[in-house]
């Protein structure tokens, strides 16, 4: 099976990631050869299911994840000893010391699940669980192909292992074997949940906007998916927007020779179409950045080999 | 002498299809290889497969401690290949289709595998990425 | 005052503007007198200096620890890689660990019960913190190196550097601008748990409503007042719909903002828009906006007291 992933970041947050994904599923899902998988791996805020919800309430499948370890405090095996907040067994600031009771007091949200207290307190009064730390969701969308997402629950450190989960839980899907195309829509930044989303596809899709800090973000991303050694194109959204980065823009692009997957002019049909929660493709087929965004995909067709 | 490890479904064997993902697989496969000739073969249990983070090194670290020098795999995430090559683990990419072990084994044997550098693995065909490009700079116009 | 008062600028969604509004209300403290300190938490990308046509200066780095095994010393016995929950030691039987520093936490636990001290700390930059000053107004900026993962250990980092210098002269600042990332990742909750007020920018869309809910519910959880500026609000002609559903919520909105080409310019020019030397239209929709956005902020903190 030739298949392939298509991760979609941007370094820059709210450049248009969400919106490109959904049109591009849309597109590919149209052509009668592909068999196609969504993920939305911007676990911490994601928002693909506005735009992709499911056919039916029905088989929409949903697990909490437990891939947060977190410490808890064993009273009752304590002597009071305070070798733990001495020796300062954790490094993450979630160990203080209750001078009034003479025992240690946890910080749940800093606890980082480490196993440091638990293997260094001689009486064994730490014990490592795991705790939610997420969720998983996956269904069929309303346009025939299978969407699944993650969304962190708050206060939990394992946004990257929850991106994990979700490509994870992609291949035990029965439509997993005979799909050739993995769109995959990725969180804003180049930390731990983006290289999570990154790492192991074939193909990297990095948007950015004529802006200042677009310009400045994509440099930072494609910086870090240069890690990787994964082939990578850009795409410009608001392309015709009236700023200094223009020139900047250009000149770092055709200096660089990075391929550009397309242009995508400011266009209201974008806006509109997400307010009435459609992929612009579907929404607006006529407008500019429909055609824009349909030419971005024969290329990316042509660059993939998308076929069977 | 050689050893080569493979990930493989069920219970592993000459006979099993290699398994794809690496950390994930049910067991891998041992085959100890001697003047050219097969000369041993073990099966053990994966039991890092169901954990949530660290497989790829755990996976590893199994290869390892059954003494392999050789891994022939398809998809290794960055863990994954890290650890083998820090182990000085020899990794050949798996060729496209259902493979058992034993046909794995004479490709490997007639020299008909490539040797995989890059940390990072998806599927290779038809995008000419190869391997050791050095640091991906995109594709080129 | 003597303790500085701390505003953190949030929002969740990507793209709403949380970085022009912390440029904004930075440029109106200081023209109204106040000593003020901007803090770029947005490791991953910073870009507050750009809006603010400023340098980066006095670039120092962030180290974090890896574990460096000592070969003479070891002994082999693998204990160190048996307790590592992130099973960053690559431990074959009979051999020495290989740290594996991608996935290493640095939670030290090997450097300690190592039974021959044979691991040290070795320490690898995952990124810098610089200083700058632009407009009247000092900065701290914190940028994580592509290819680290650990943002809130920069973020850390930056709030450290402001306990130090508090701790040198508590009056230093009479106001601390926090401007975070997108998203509601650790590194966002870390800036969120150290503010005073909180304020989350968000856009007229179902998106910036469903990522808003998110942020409040960090913010809830994190037990912090906080009240909402809406970004943008003229676009579509949804503002008068969406303040009223934050309002059914009971969600509290400091002001709105609508859309605006000069502040798009400041934006790409690097000069705030209420930076008084850049001699903006003083009535522009946008510049009006923020004018009632800082009445009613210095109310709700209380500044003039």
């Amino acid at each position: 099976m030739n298949r392939k992933k298509i991760a979609v970041i941007s370094g820059k947050g709210g450049v248009g990631k969400t919106s490109l994904v959904a049109s591009l599923a849309s597109i590919a899902h149209k052509d009668p050869f592909n068999k196609i998988i969504v993920l939305d791996c911007d676990v911490d805020a994601p928002n693909l299911a506005l735009i992709l919800p499911p056919k039916t309430k029905e088989n929409i499948v949903s697990y909490d994840t437990f891939t947060t370890k977190k410490a808890t405090f064993l009273e009752e095996k304590c002597t009071n000893c305070k070798q733990c907040y001495d020796e300062h067994f954790c490094e993450f600031g979630a160990l203080d010391w209750d001078e009034e009771n003479n025992i240690p007091i946890l910080d749940y949200l800093a606890c980082e699940g480490c196993g440091a207290c638990k293997v260094l307190c001689p009486e064994d009064a730490f014990e490592i669980n795991p705790v939610k730390s997420g969720e998983i969701i996956a269904y069929e969308a309303d346009v025939g192909f299978p969407l699944i997402y993650g969304k962190t629950k708050l206060g939990s450190t394992t946004s990257g292992l929850l991106v994990s989960e979700v490509k994870e839980h992609a291949t035990g899907l029965k439509e997993f074997n005979d799909a050739n195309l993995i769109l995959i829509d990725g969180p804003p930044g180049i930390g731990c949940p983006v290289i999570a989303t990154v790492s192991g596809s074939d193909y990297i899709i990095a948007i950015t906007e004529p802006t200042p800090s677009g310009l400045h973000d994509l440099k930072r991303a494609i910086e870090m998916v240069n890690q990787f050694n994964i082939p990578f194109g850009i795409v410009i959204n608001k392309a015709d927007l009236k700023s200094a980065s223009q020139k900047e823009l250009n000149s770092y692009i055709k200096k660089s020779s990075y391929e550009v997957l397309g242009r995508i002019n400011f266009d209201l049909s974008i806006p509109k179409a997400m307010s009435y929660a459609e992929p612009v493709v579907d929404f607006a087929p006529e407008s500019e950045s429909s055609r824009s965004i349909k030419e971005i995909y024969k290329k990316l067709y042509l660059i993939l080999s998308l076929k069977n | 002498m050689i050893k080569i490890a493979i990930p493989t479904y069920g219970n592993g064997g000459l006979n099993e299809v290699i398994n794809r993902r690496f950390g994930r697989c049910d067991t891998f496969t041992f085959v100890t290889i001697e003047n050219n000739q097969i000369s041993e073969v073990k099966s053990i249990e994966n039991h890092a497969r169901g954990e949530s983070g660290g497989v790829g090194i755990q996976a590893t670290q199994i290869v390892g401690n059954n003494s392999a020098n050789e891994v022939i795999v398809d998809f290794l995430g960055p863990n994954a290949a890290n650890s083998l090559q820090a182990l000085n683990i020899k990794i050949y990419h798996a060729p496209i289709g259902e493979l058992t072990v034993k046909e794995l084994i004479d490709l490997r044997l007639n020299e008909k595998l490539q040797l995989m550098t890059s940390a990072n693995v998806g599927a290779h065909q038809g995008m000419g990425q190869g391997m050791g490009r050095g640091r991906g700079r995109g594709l080129r116009r | 005052m003597v303790k500085p008062k701390i505003i953190c600028v949030t929002g969740g969604k990507g793209g709403t503007g949380k970085t022009v509004v912390a440029v904004n209300l930075a440029t109106m403290f200081k023209n109204k007198g106040f000593k003020v300190l901007l803090i770029d938490g947005d490791v991953e990308n910073p870009n507050t200096y750009l809006l603010l046509n400023g340098k980066l200066k006095n670039k120092t780095e962030v180290l974090y620890f890896l574990p460096k095994i000592l070969e003479d010393k070891c002994n082999k016995c693998g204990l160190c890689a048996e307790n590592c929950a992130t099973h960053a030691l690559l431990h074959i039987k009979d051999s020495i660990p290989i740290p594996i520093s991608t996935v290493c936490s640095g939670c030290k636990l090997c450097y300690k019960i190592c039974p021959t001290n044979a691991i040290e700390a070795d320490l690898k930059v995952i990124g810098w913190i610089y200083t700058s000053s632009a407009f009247n107004i000092d900065l701290f900026l914190g940028e994580l190196k592509p290819s680290e993962a650990r943002s809130a250990v920069i973020v850390k980092t930056l709030m450290k550097k402001l306990e130090e210098v508090i701790k040198i002269d508590q009056n230093k600042y009479d106001v601390v601008i926090l401007d975070t990332a997108p998203g509601a990742h650790c590194d966002v909750e870390e800036l969120i748990s150290q503010a005073d007020l909180i304020i989350p920018v968000t856009e007229p869309t179902r998106f910036g409503k469903l990522d808003l809910l998110r942020i409040i519910e960090l913010i809830n959880l994190l037990k912090r007042e906080y009240k909402v500026i809406v970004n943008r609000s003229s676009l579509l002609g949804y503002k008068d719909k969406f303040l009223l559903e934050l309002e059914e919520k009971g969600i509290e909105i400091l002001g709105d903002i609508p859309l605006d080409e000069d502040i798009v310019s400041s934006y790409c020019q690097g000069i705030p828009l209420m930076e008084i030397s850049r001699n903006s239209d003083k009535n522009g929709a946008g510049y009006k906006s923020f004018n009632e956005i800082f009445e009613n902020l210095l109310k709700w903190g209380e500044f003039l007291k």
